[in-house]
């Protein structure tokens, strides 16, 4: 959470391009990684984060702090705006063939083969996942938020998110060993 | 294979700079937001609604010196004066349920069946109705 935000919010709420500005700037790499895990490609990600945040941009006036964080209204327009991605391609979620692109932007990652082969393949097998299952995993072990936040964020309860983050898990380790 | 720390590696991922910045500012400076529109523009149109009535209402004041034409109250007053109330009470009829014969209103006190009257007969139609209702 931005240092502040509640007063932020109030004056992007106001119309202060400022203000959305910083709300902008923290939130959208955690965006834009939850789009692209979802996705799998660099341009398409780029495409709908940059929507995620036009959305947010326009609806701001509107928006209403109903206790829930500021994350879980981004990141449930990121999610509609990936459902209509699939239903408009009617994709049945294709896996990027080769080396990933996803990577080639990414700073810090351990130059090891084995590694990246590893992170390939999680990354392949988690785009196959239930979308729901996507978003606990994300939430919980790629942004490592809290079970609360996570709670919010996914609108459901902290047990519930336990629950389904123990099965997507699970869902996930399937997965990765039939492969 | 550490599966959660695979996982935990993805944080690492971030968005292209180039993107981030170009997005920005298309997000900032790209569209005008509708609530802007709605802010600025709407206040200014009734603003300036309400000026132009304002204008229309002290014009008309001003050209007719008050009294608009055609709705000068003494001119009303006496065209009123003037009017030769006529109550035309005529086709009156009236059935009896009991034995189908068909009572007009001279039949009850004499009252006329056509009547010509202005208010100063109020008399008349007062008696008329006072007959009728019995």
């Amino acid at each position: 959470m931005l240092e502040g935000e509640g007063q932020i919010i109030r004056r992007a709420k106001d119309g202060e391009k400022d203000a959305f500005g910083l709300l902008y700037d923290h939130y959208q790499p955690q965006i834009y990684r939850f789009v692209l895990l979802k996705i799998g490609e660099k341009a398409e990600a780029e495409d709908i984060t940059h929507q995620v945040f036009l959305r947010a941009y326009e609806k701001m006036g509107g928006y209403a702090d109903e206790g829930h964080p500021f994350s879980s209204w981004l990141y449930e327009i990121a999610r509609n705006r990936v459902t209509d991605h699939y239903r408009a391609a009617k994709a049945d979620f294709p896996l990027p063939d080769g080396e990933s692109e996803i990577f080639a932007v990414s700073a810090g990652l351990p130059d090891m083969v084995d590694e990246h082969f590893d992170m390939e393949k999680v990354r392949g097998a988690l785009l196959t996942l239930r979308p729901e299952y996507q978003d606990v995993i994300i939430m919980r072990f790629v942004e490592e938020l809290s079970l609360q936040e996570a709670a919010d964020n996914l609108g459901k309860s902290v047990g519930a998110v336990k629950l389904l983050q123990y099965r997507a898990i699970q869902a996930l380790r399937n997965i990765i060993d039939l492969s | 294979m550490n599966l959660l720390e695979n996982l935990k590696q993805f944080k690492n991922i971030h968005p292209d700079s180039g993107f981030s910045a170009d997005s920005r500012r298309r997000v900032l400076g790209g569209r005008i937001r509708m609530q802007d529109i709605l802010r600025t523009n709407v206040p200014m149109a009734f603003a300036t609604l309400a000026l132009g009535l304002l204008f229309v209402f002290a014009g008309t004041r001003f050209f007719t010196g008050g009294q608009v034409a055609g709705i000068d109250p003494r001119s009303l007053r006496a065209e009123a004066q003037a009017i030769d109330i006529q109550i035309q009470l005529t086709d009156l009829k009236y059935s009896s349920p009991d034995n189908g014969n068909e009572t007009t209103p001279a039949n009850v006190h004499g009252v006329k069946s056509s009547m010509s009257t202005d208010f100063s007969g109020g008399d008349e139609i007062d008696s008329a109705l006072e007959a009728l209702s019995e």
